[in-house]
């Protein structure tokens, strides 16, 4: 096919989808201009007869109308008060329904609530969303997540899920450096936790870094399935501190390369390669 | 920095504290703040440290909790009466907060005087454009509401609310709030709508004149806050250490005490356009107007960042240039490498931080003298070039 008919064909489609909305698309549209029909969803949030299924599907509908209705501005703060009304519900979808939406409108009430959650001492189970889940829910805003919330959750977290988000949503403070290293040296953390480390910790503290993933690969060896990643971490640090120690981890990274597993050997040669060329004498 | 005590003229009051810090538990802070609401009058001083941003208790705590606290304080000002020194937190709010919480305390804490204040009307109408767009229910009967509410105020509900309470004032201003009605009441809340409509009864049959609480009339923004005047020369932080937006390292006496200096702090990640965005304007402004004053040459401009770790070099070079500040060695801005802590004690910042970084802080430029001493302090309230380029020149001529 040409390019010429290629592009064709695109402003066909277009076109086509102008044209023909459909169903679904149509209801959205018009109540998104109703009045009436935004007020109803309002009511329905608010109407302590109305299942939780209904409720849900009401959130949902403002969810859906919420980027293009012009009406939804206005009647915000009714919709705020209706779903803080839903924080606390019995009914777990609907309680993350109502959180999941005021979180992305980074209502400070909800987010108060889920970082109360996060550290309240109590079961898993017990808590109003899993902690993961509201870790992400508040990471839609950075402000709203303390780094002191974050730490607990690492140095102590719940399941596997919760350490990935915390480490996932964790910014790049020096005083964070010292949980992450507990991290990364602890076998019994998943990789995939692990894994997001080097990278992370070298931009915390490049210097403490680098020492760190030295003692890590002398003590574990380029065999561990951590290595690799402890290679591509000492690549990334290049502040003027750290210089001392990348050339040493870069010597003893090259000296572990010869014996290595494959994905060691790619990584040191990645590392190598970034090498400056040595100056004619 | 500043602790919640029982002044020498009053009685203390229940369970007050000696002091709270970091680690006191928001709740037990809101119910000093609910004491001091049942006491009444006689104990509202003891809520105005609770103010500042700087106060102890509010280290270490998220940018939502101090926000809420400050503004739960401020809130009970309605019931037990707003003093003099509240008002530099109370317009500052007005004129550069973009929160529900942070307007609708400020608006409640304004209706605890009948004093007359020129300008009230246009500082809330100011509020109320500010949080148009973001504005959302709030309550201050406790500290943990119970939502839903059957009934709701809003930030712009209290901004109304109040506007009808100094309804003399606020006929300067009608012509706006009647457009208001007229042609914008489909973008506002059924409960704003109701709150304006009668605030414009209100306004409309008020007297024509303030009256006031038999007191002279005082402008609001002459209650500035105090800065570190007559403070010692900043010559003597030799232990200050800085960098500047190339990446040049300097100890703090090889820029400040040599030229009379204008100083504004900052940080990029402010996500409020009043306060930091603004200073750098602002600072800019100032840059293009030091020719026309004769000022070129003879005296420096900087901005120095809080957060000296998300703030790099490139990162100051960029924010600054993106926003017309021009950089030659007379006009730089630094992060601090070194001595941050003492500096913030030395100046008196009113700065909070949660894990390294800003939680609160409020708009504050110093113009310093050449022998490195703070001259003008221009914090809190926003504040205009033109006023800082008076202030320089001041120092020159």
């Amino acid at each position: 096919m040409k390019v010429s008919e290629y592009r064709q064909n695109m402003r066909d489609k277009v076109a086509k989808a102008a044209r023909e909305i459909d169903a679904d698309t149509q209801s959205a549209l018009d109540t998104a201009g109703d009045r009436a029909e935004v007020g109803n969803l309002i009511a329905i949030i608010n109407d302590n007869g109305a299942s939780a299924l209904k409720k849900g599907a009401a959130i949902d509908a403002l969810n859906t109308i919420s980027n293009f209705s012009p009406l939804l501005r206005a009647r915000m703060p009714e919709i705020v008060n209706a779903l803080r009304g839903h924080m606390d519900s019995g009914e777990q979808d609907l309680r993350e329904r109502a959180l999941g939406t005021l979180t992305a409108m980074k209502d400070e009430v909800a987010q108060e609530r889920l970082v109360a959650e996060i550290v309240a001492d109590k079961p898993e189970a017990e808590k109003l969303l899993p902690t993961a889940k509201s870790i992400a829910m508040l990471g839609r805003d950075e402000k709203s997540l303390p780094l002191a919330v974050l730490r607990q959750v690492i140095s102590n977290p719940p399941d596997d899920a919760c350490l990935i988000e915390a480490l996932r949503h964790l910014p790049s403070e020096p005083e964070a450096f010292g949980a992450l290293r507990a991290v990364m040296e602890n076998d019994d953390a998943p990789l995939e936790a692990r894994a997001m480390i080097p990278e992370m910790a070298c931009e915390m503290d490049a210097p403490a870094f680098v020492s760190a993933a030295r003692d890590l690969l002398k003590s574990k060896g380029a065999e561990h399935e951590l290595a690799p990643f402890l290679a591509k971490g000492v690549a990334g640090a290049n502040s003027a501190e750290a210089a001392e120690e990348v050339r040493a981890a870069k010597a003893e990274i090259s000296a572990l390369a010869e014996a290595a597993p494959e994905a060691f050997k790619s990584a040191a040669a990645a590392l190598l390669a970034n090498e400056d060329p040595p100056s004619d004498p | 920095m500043a602790r919640l005590s029982a002044s020498a003229d009053r009685e203390p009051i229940a369970g007050e504290p000696e002091s709270f810090d970091f680690s006191t538990p928001a709740e037990v802070i809101a119910a000093f703040v609910d004491r001091v609401r049942q006491r009444g009058p006689d104990a509202r001083d003891a809520l105005v440290p609770l103010l500042s941003e700087a106060h102890a208790v509010y280290a270490e705590r998220s940018a939502n909790e101090v926000l809420k606290l400050r503004a739960y304080a401020m809130a009970a000002f309605e019931t037990v009466t707003l003093p003099r020194a509240a008002l530099p937190f109370v317009v500052e709010n007005l004129e550069s907060a973009f929160h529900p919480y942070a307007v609708a305390a400020a608006a409640k804490a304004l209706r605890g005087t009948q004093a007359s204040h020129p300008g009230i009307a246009q500082l809330l109408t100011k509020g109320m454009f500010n949080i148009w767009q973001t504005d959302k229910p709030v309550s201050f009967t406790s500290y943990h509401t119970q939502w839903p509410q059957p009934t709701f105020a809003t930030a712009l509900t209290e901004l109304f609310e109040t506007l009808g309470h100094f309804a003399a004032e606020a006929r300067e201003v009608l012509p706006v709030l009647e457009r208001l009605a007229r042609t914008e009441s489909e973008r506002l809340s059924d409960p704003a709508v109701a709150a304006l409509l009668k605030c414009l009864e209100r306004v409309r049959t008020s007297e024509t004149q303030p009256t006031g609480d038999g007191c002279s009339p005082v402008p609001l923004r002459r209650h500035m806050e105090g800065g570190p005047m007559d403070g010692e020369s900043s010559r003597g932080f030799r232990d200050i250490s800085l960098e500047d937006q190339d990446g040049t390292r300097l100890a703090w006496p090889d820029f400040f005490g040599q030229k009379p200096t204008v100083l504004g702090f900052f940080y990029t990640r402010c996500g409020n356009p009043q306060k930091c965005t603004r200073t750098i304007y602002n600072l800019a402004a100032v840059q293009s107007g030091l020719a026309q004053r004769g000022l070129a040459g003879q005296v420096r401009v900087c901005a120095m960042t809080y957060d000296a770790l998300f703030d790099t070099p490139d990162a100051l070079r960029s924010y600054g240039e993106a926003r017309g500040f021009r950089f030659d060695e007379d006009a730089r801005m630094f992060r601090v490498r070194a001595g941050f802590d003492d500096l913030v004690s030395r100046m008196q910042l009113a700065v909070s931080f949660t894990g390294g970084q800003v939680s609160s802080h409020r708009v504050e430029i110093f113009v310093l003298n050449s022998e490195g001493r703070v001259a003008h302090s221009f914090v809190r309230l926003l504040s205009e070039p033109e006023d800082l380029l008076d202030a320089l020149a001041s120092l020159v001529w």
